[in-house]
């Protein structure tokens, strides 16, 4: 289960930092001036300043190790956009003491951190990653430091969840190009006439429900009670989208005017089907369909075409 | 890029600084105080947001070049050190001003923290010492703010506070075990900051003696104290005289860096009854120390670091830069020295040619009246009674022929007065003497020791003549003998009082007892924090564990640092490991717990998320009548007290009987 | 009074066979003050299950069939200039009734669905500018056909949040079926009777909710919702309302069983019926993942200290 991290002693380094380093040169420092002046008050303090490292040795690693860090779930992205990943801190269950101080994030391989404070922050924590490119992007490692509490040591943890996320293509808008259904190549698709709102078909008694619009005032203004219009009208059609045979350079921006399509269709809740020659997906409606079919848009690879 | 505006963490770390910078401002140059408040105001500013943008760095950089060159100048009059303290401060103030990110942050800290420490050079007294331990204590806690901004104050300081605390015994162990060194290299002392006595003393010039009641020594006595009248502290001989000015000769003092670098030391020969007594100096960054005549060092520590010259002089083989403890044995009886080498007679008869000629005149009428040199000293004595002179702290000034106005003029004056004229008079007549300064008096506490204060400097002469050798006379008892006998606040007069710091204005109220009580026992805390943490030196460490050891051996010694290693150790695990936590949670649902664990040991296990009744229910299937029933009023007990309001007490010792029954059952059901 | 409520769960199982559970869950989701989700296939029983539920409390019952063209106005009523007082005067729809069955939920447009969860929220409904109070006690029973169907409008997790429970009723076994079948005919003819008066029922909810709830259970609570909400295994965690409605059907449940404080049963029991439509994203696929709220119940010990 590599979605959740309870850090502890194998998973934590702890080293001193360039202020820690720098905190030893003037305990050195201090040590050479108060011998050299026989100074106690100042060998006290030198002295004092390096118990002082030593506990913070402690001090910092136990806070690092209250942490516990979760990921949450992400949503999937567009090309060009970030993915936004969740992170959860919390504490080990049962711990009296709370991990305190600020935190930084960072991607392996990425120029930027994020720092967030635990004391005041609320989860989850948002990290981005940029996306340039479709397809399965598995979340880098991610580095986690504190320098809590002064600034003596960097605590730090390398987190590898065990997560990926479809980055779909960037949407390219076009024009629709459905390939509608045919009745005759297709008898099995259903056209059967259903209730809906374009033909009128008939009178009928008012029933609880029945939506005003329909009432026919003439009927009612007539004195014959409260009466019900009925329409009917056929299921809008559905197609298939394709993605035509082309060339290795222009395959991206097919498959973006194909995303644009499958959202636009799903938005107006069409039925349609998706053919990229090596998956088809059949037509169907709904938010499923659409992801299903964008995660097929995603994953796609040009070589299966052919 | 930091945030300037309500950033508590820099707002702290720059009052730490202005209220170091303040606390050293006789240390550093009134305009570096004055760039640091302009720093501090612009902090200021910046967190209440009245002003918003940080200075530019191009301005900045051009006062920094102009600071650094006036600092440059300034520096040929300051010092090394002070050059230093001061360049640190400055470059602090203009990096406080500038302060845009974490690196500058952390930088400014340390500084502040190694500026804290430079305090400790200036200042060592209990009051100084706890003001520059606070400062320290908070640029920790500043940084804990940088680095938890979003803890709450209370929680905050409690944490840094416990941290604080579980360093302190670990310093105090390093402390008191980690080997204690001498000075490695020689240090910058403070130009111009010396304090104490002087080692040149010009009567004339001084309108006003303004006496510090800042502590100069404290002798602690094994025995009986010596008699108001015996307390002569020697500190400094003076033998050169220009007519104006008395300082040490040049010939003694390159006689006795002959002496110091052929490490031949003098001992005087010493009889009689004897005071034996610590002296716990305070920094005076000069060598020169202080004994009652005629002195040698006690024991072999002192012995090691204490010379004495052939004027009785003591001196540290080292700079006293801090708190400097030694013991002597004055042995009050024995008489200077009689013989008088050619050098010395000639070193103690010089004089000027010209200036005072009414002086002049009136010796060598004097001396052709008493031709024998203790009948001379009188007669010189006498004219000290008989004529009318006065002792002030407030002269006139006497730049002309000084002793002349002084003798015949004015006729009134301190110590260094009487003792010049005297000397000169004396050497006018033949008579080999000299000026010594040093303390006299002391006030002497309940515990059997003598606090001598600034106040108490004093200057007297020596005279040497054939039958007696060196001899102490002190002109000023003669004008004003309580001067001698009970200190200087009884000679005072009014306005001259005023000259004297607030300690003394305290000790004038020693009336009150409730006063004179508090008083001493504040003198009390600071002697023993002199002698028992500022004089905590190499050799009392090696006492200590002299003490705490036996013998030192090298092997003891291991032993002693395997020891304090897992002392250390010891501690750390005593504040990191896991405390044991005291289970104040009700018997039954301990009870109900233990009787968990035996099911597991038989086998029964519960399902992480099984809630007790339904597990009851289960171990009912699962076990035999007698054991499920045990069980289920345990359960029950437990449901009673974790989700009903059912009140514990009434079921205490059933929840214990019921346990055992549960052990014997879940036995007989194995067996 | 707890004799009346178990008469009463006793009639309702009698005309709905073999639900005992469900039954339960429906009656202390009632009780609890909440609205009731029945998500199932056509022909389970579900618009019995409510009737026996208004009968048997003597609840005023109204049933709303919910289409695509369903508009507010017509549920909610609509004001209807009369010719003989020369007046607008409001004609209350079907929603002012003490039980209302609103069938097949998700066919209505969001609109529509919209205006039926603010009704059920506030208590109430306005138009023009004219406030109506809807009776009181008020349920809504809403029912949804999980099967994927075109032009349907799954109720966002926003308003799905608004029902305290849903449940739902599966096939009867093989002998409640069988039972049902040979005693239909006696069935049919014979209406429930109320066997609760109504300030019987407000005094039973009532006392609900003051049952006690110890730390120790309100810890397990927030333990299971913390769980939900940092283990990452849910789409969507769950909320302080979830919580609370939590809180209010366990106490009802304990009520139920004749309990004046709550244990971790009574949380567990009623976890699935309150928790699962909430963790779920949409409503789809139920049969697909297994039971997410199983899934919270197994990760987390309700005696951790």
């Amino acid at each position: 289960m590599a979605r959740s991290f309870a850090l502890d002693l194998r998973s934590i380094f702890i080293f001193p930092s360039v202020f820690g380093g720098l905190f030893l040169l003037l305990c050195l420092c201090l040590f050479l001036l108060g011998t050299n002046y026989q100074n106690n008050l100042m060998l006290a303090l030198c002295f004092f300043l390096v118990a002082l490292f030593l506990i913070n040795l402690f001090t910092s690693y136990l806070n690092f190790a209250r942490l516990k860090i979760s990921l949450g779930n992400t949503q999937h992205v567009y090309a060009g956009d970030d993915i936004r990943f969740a992170i959860w801190i919390s504490q080990h269950s049962g711990e009296e003491n709370t991990a305190h101080g600020k935190l930084q994030f960072r991607f392996w391989l990425q120029k930027d951190s994020i720092e967030v404070d635990v004391d005041s922050t609320q989860n989850p924590i948002w990290i981005t990653l940029p996306t340039r490119r479709r397809g399965q992007y598995s979340m880098p490692r991610l580095t986690v430091s504190s320098y809590y509490p002064l600034g003596l040591y960097r605590c730090w943890t390398h987190l590898l969840f065990d997560h990926s996320t479809l980055v779909y293509p960037k949407p390219v808008p076009c024009e629709m190009a459905l390939d509608y259904l045919s009745e005759d190549n297709n008898e099995s698709e259903s056209h059967a006439i259903t209730r809906g709102h374009d033909d009128f078909d008939g009178l009928k008694s008012y029933q609880l429900g029945d939506p005003l619009y329909h009432v026919a005032w003439k009927q009612v203004a007539k004195g014959q009670g409260m009466v019900s219009k009925q329409f009917s009208s056929s299921q809008s059609s559905s197609g298939w989208l394709r993605l035509l045979p082309c060339s290795a350079d222009n395959v991206e921006h097919k498959l973006g005017q194909l995303c644009f399509m499958v959202n636009q269709l799903s938005q107006q809740q069409v039925t349609f089907g998706l053919d990229l020659g090596s998956v088809q997906i059949a037509p169907d409606s709904g938010v499923h369909h659409q992801e299903a079919c964008l995660a097929a848009l995603a994953t796609f690879t040009w070589g299966k075409h052919a | 890029m930091l945030k300037a505006a309500r950033n508590s963490s820099i707002l702290l770390l720059s009052g730490c600084f202005i209220a170091l910078s303040v606390s050293m401002f006789t240390e550093i140059l009134s305009w570096i105080l004055i760039l640091v408040l302009c720093a501090f105001v612009m902090r200021l500013t910046l967190y209440f947001e009245w002003h918003k943008s940080l200075p530019k760095v191009r301005t900045l950089n051009l006062l920094a070049l102009l600071s650094g060159l006036a600092l440059a100048w300034f520096s040929f009059q300051l010092g090394l050190l002070l050059s230093m303290v001061n360049l640190l401060v400055m470059a602090s103030a203009l990096k406080l001003m500038l302060l845009r990110n974490q690196r500058d942050f952390l930088q400014l800290v340390a500084t502040q923290v190694f500026l804290t420490a430079c305090g400790f050079i200036f200042e060592q007294s209990i009051a100084y010492s706890l003001f520059y331990t606070a400062i320290c204590l908070l640029l920790l806690l500043s940084l804990a703010v940088y680095f938890a901004p979003g803890l709450q104050w209370r929680t905050l300081s409690k944490k840094t506070a416990i941290m604080i605390l579980q360093a302190a015994p670990i310093a105090v162990v390093l402390f008191l075990v980690l080997p204690k060194l001498g000075p490695l290299w020689q240090m910058p002392s403070q130009r111009g900051t010396e304090t104490g006595l002087s080692d040149t003393v010009t009567p004339g010039d001084i309108a006003e003696l303004s006496r510090s009641a800042k502590l100069a020594f404290r002798a602690t006595f094994e025995g009986a104290l010596p008699q108001p009248q015996e307390r002569y502290w020697r500190a400094v001989v003076m033998e050169h005289f220009d007519g104006k000015t008395w300082q040490t000769h040049p010939t003694r003092v390159a006689a006795r860096r002959q002496y110091l670098n052929a490490n031949a030391e003098f001992t005087p020969d010493v009889s009689g009854r004897s005071y034996r007594y610590q002296v716990i100096a305070e920094p005076t960054s000069q060598r020169y120390l202080f004994a009652l005549d005629v002195a040698i060092p006690d024991g072999s520590r002192s012995n090691r670091q204490i010379w004495q010259d052939h004027s009785y002089q003591l001196f540290s083989r080292d700079i006293l830069h801090s708190t400097f403890v030694y013991n002597v044995r004055s042995f009050p009886e024995t008489a200077l020295d009689d013989t008088l080498f050619s050098l010395e007679r000639r070193l103690n008869l010089q004089r000027p040619d010209k200036g005072n000629p009414r002086t002049r005149e009136w010796i060598s009428e004097l001396r052709q009246q008493f031709p024998v040199d203790a009948e001379f000293i009188r007669a010189v004595q006498r004219f000290f009674v008989e004529q009318d002179f006065r002792y002030t702290l407030q002269p006139e000034t006497m730049q002309e022929n000084p002793v002349d106005q002084f003798l015949f003029d004015k006729q009134a004056g301190f110590c260094a007065h009487y003792a010049s004229a005297m000397a000169y008079a004396l050497r006018l007549g033949g008579i080999p003497a000299r000026m010594v300064a040093g303390y006299q008096g002391g006030e002497v506490d309940n515990d059997g020791y003598i606090s001598v204060y600034q106040y108490d400097a004093h200057a007297w002469i020596e005279a040497w003549t054939e039958q007696r050798g060196w001899v102490r006379y002190d002109p000023t008892a003669l004008v004003a003998p309580n001067r001698v006998m009970f200190g200087l606040q009884n000679v005072l007069s009014e306005e001259d009082s005023e000259l004297v710091g607030e300690p003394l204005s305290l000790a004038r109220l020693s009336a009150f007892p409730l006063f004179n009580q508090l008083r001493l026992l504040l003198a009390d805390i600071d002697y023993a924090w002199s002698r028992w943490f500022l004089g905590f030196d190499q050799q009392s460490q090696r006492d200590m564990l002299r003490e705490l050891l036996g013998e030192l051996s090298v092997q003891r010694l291991m032993w002693l640092s395997v020891g304090t290693l897992l002392g250390i150790m010891a501690l750390l695990a005593l504040f990191f490991l896991p405390r044991w936590q005291r289970d104040t949670r009700p018997r039954e649902v301990k009870a109900y717990e233990t009787a968990l664990m035996l099911l597991s040991k038989h086998g029964i296990e519960r399902t992480a998320h099984i809630p007790p009744e339904t597990f009851s229910k289960e171990v009912s299937r699962l076990c035999s009548a007698g054991v499920a029933a045990t069980f289920a009023r345990l359960t029950r007990l437990y449901i009673n007290t974790q989700y009903r309001n059912g009140s514990s007490a009434v079921h205490e010792r059933d929840a214990k009987t019921l346990l055992s029954d549960l052990r014997r059952q879940l036995k007989q059901q194995a067996s | 009074m707890q004799k009346k409520i178990n008469a009463s769960i006793d009639a309702i199982c009698r005309h709905v066979i073999g639900k005992q559970e469900q039954v339960t869950l429906a009656f202390s989701c009632l009780l609890a003050n909440g609205h009731l989700l029945i998500e199932d296939l056509p022909g389970m029983g579900k618009t019995t299950l409510s009737h026996a539920l208004a009968n048997v409390l003597g609840l005023q019952f109204s049933r709303i069939q919910f289409t695509s063209d369903l508009l507010p106005a017509d549920m909610l009523g609509v004001n209807i200039f009369d010719s003989n007082e020369q007046a607008f005067k409001f004609h209350p729809g079907p929603i002012f009734n003490q039980l209302v069955l609103a069938d097949e939920i998700n066919r209505a447009s969001p609109k529509t669905q919209s205006a039926l969860l603010e009704a059920m929220e506030e208590k109430q409904v306005s138009l023009d500018g004219q406030t109506h109070s809807l009776p009181s006690p008020f349920f809504v029973i809403g029912t949804q056909n999980p099967m994927h169907q075109s032009g349907t409008y799954p109720l966002p997790e926003s308003q799905l949040d608004r029902f305290l429970m849903r449940i739902q009723l599966g096939y009867p076994d093989w002998q409640a079926e069988k039972l049902m079948l040979s005693s239909a005919q006696s069935k049919t003819e014979k209406a429930l009777s109320a066997v609760m008066q109504l300030s019987e029922f407000s005094q039973a909810q009532q006392a609900a909710a003051q049952i006690h709830s110890s730390d120790a259970v309100i810890d397990y609570i927030l333990r299971l919702v913390t769980y939900s909400r940092e283990s990452g295994k849910f789409p969507n965690p769950l909320s302080p309302r979830a919580s609370k409605a939590l809180l209010q059907a366990s106490r009802a449940w304990a009520y139920i069983h004749g309990r004046d404080y709550l244990v971790p049963e009574d949380v567990q029991a009623v976890l699935p019926a309150v928790a699962e439509h909430r963790l779920r994203s949409s409503l789809t696929d139920l049969h697909g993942q297994g039971s997410l709220s199983h899934q919270l119940l197994e990760a987390v010990d309700p005696l951790a200290a």
